[in-house]
């Protein structure tokens, strides 16, 4: 009987669009869940035949999508960004690694949007499924009182194949938890925060398919333009932030987890969530019962000219190479 | 089973422990194998055999 528990997780960074990572380096992600899967609708033919039944059937353009979602465990986190963000910077400090990744501002190359990653999984029978030339399309990070930092990719793409499962070594060290999580807006800090959740939408990369001799698609790329989306809970216990929303500002957002514990001496495994502009597109105090009153918010975050980007991640662990 | 040295950077494999860099770890045959082909650790009846040539030269 196959568990889940049992089930193995990773990703391979590719080289290039079209040719599949190789299984000697996958970076195996501790998940909570992954719903990666193959997709082959039915192309029906339509021609009239003299019966009432639908005609005959063949393949019609397979594709893969799914997500990967974890608590953040530092390590494997920097693999998931690598899959939907640039790593922009890497300095090596005596095997500490301070690792930047921004929103790409040019594709991966002119096939891929993003780096293409084969993931692995293995559903503890048989062989393992390959996944291969997906984009990381879309980046979620949210973390609530009391609760894991958890973080999520959605994927699309891509090729399918299976190989042989491989051992499986997970990367260790503490994950983020509420406790060591701090927020700060406009550069003043803010502890009236329950909950939140930062949402990036890479331009809708989409799978498309072209006359290349093959049922699997042979580009990813952008359908629209990119977008970040703030959501979360704030307790109303003074009106500070329900006027940023009247006056539309535009503030910097800066989230940061810190691990609990040193991985050398002074270094704490860290993440930095930085979004230059956060501006509100909803706030809504409301007295819903007896309780607590609570502002619900989702806010955008937009493009700074100054920084040029919109989203800066810096993570701090001990990987050497993604 | 097999007895290997660990290489890559510290990792935790299920049910048989953590691989830590440079320490030796016994592991069954077709795991050990899998993880000197993915390059985090090396059998060390080779890498031993390859010290003894260097040292002989």
């Amino acid at each position: 009987m196959p568990y889940g528990q049992k089930s193995n997780t990773g990703i391979i960074f590719q080289d290039s669009y079209g040719t599949a990572g190789d299984t000697s380096s996958i970076h195996f992600i501790p998940n909570l869940s992954e719903s990666l899967k193959l997709s082959i609708p039915p192309l029906i033919s339509e021609n009239m035949r003299g019966v009432f039944d639908e005609g005959d059937t063949y393949e019609g353009p397979r594709t893969v999508d799914g997500s990967i979602e974890t608590e953040a465990q530092p390590i494997a986190l920097g693999a998931l960004f690598k899959s939907v963000l640039e790593e922009t910077s890497n300095v090596n400090s005596d095997g500490i690694y301070t690792r930047t990744f921004k929103p790409r501002t040019s594709d991966f190359d002119e096939k891929s949007a993003n780096n293409p990653v084969t993931a692995y999984a293995y559903r503890d029978t048989g062989s393992a499924m390959l996944y291969s030339d997906l984009n990381g399309a879309m980046l979620e990070l949210g973390i609530a009182n009391g609760e894991f930092l958890k973080a999520k990719v959605d994927y699309v793409g891509g090729e399918f194949s299976q190989s042989a499962s491989v051992a499986a070594s997970y990367p260790v060290g503490k994950r983020w938890t509420w406790d060591t999580t701090s927020v700060s807006l406009g550069g003043s800090a803010v502890d009236e925060i329950m909950d939140m959740t930062i949402s990036l939408d890479d331009g809708g990369l989409e799978a498309s398919h072209t006359l290349n001799n093959s049922k699997y698609p042979s580009r990813i790329k952008r359908t629209s333009m990119r977008s970040i989306s703030v959501s979360g809970t704030l307790k109303f216990e003074n009106q500070d932030e329900y006027q940023e929303f009247i006056s539309q500002s535009e503030r910097e957002l800066i989230m940061t987890f810190k691990g609990a514990t040193e991985i050398q001496s002074g270094y704490n495994e860290e993440l930095i969530v930085k979004l230059p502009l956060m501006r509100y597109e909803e706030a809504a105090p409301a007295a819903e019962g007896a309780g607590y009153i609570e502002m619900s918010v989702t806010a955008k975050g937009k493009y700074s000219v100054d920084s040029g980007s919109s989203m800066e991640l810096t993570l701090v662990n001990t990987q050497a190479n993604y | 089973m097999k007895t290997v040295k660990w290489i890559g950077e510290s990792r935790m494999i299920p049910n048989y422990g953590m691989g830590v860099a440079g320490e030796t770890k016994v592991l069954p045959v077709d795991i050990a194998d899998s993880f000197i082909k993915q390059g985090l650790a090396e059998d060390v009846k080779t890498s031993a055999k390859k010290t003894t040539k260097k040292e002989s030269e």
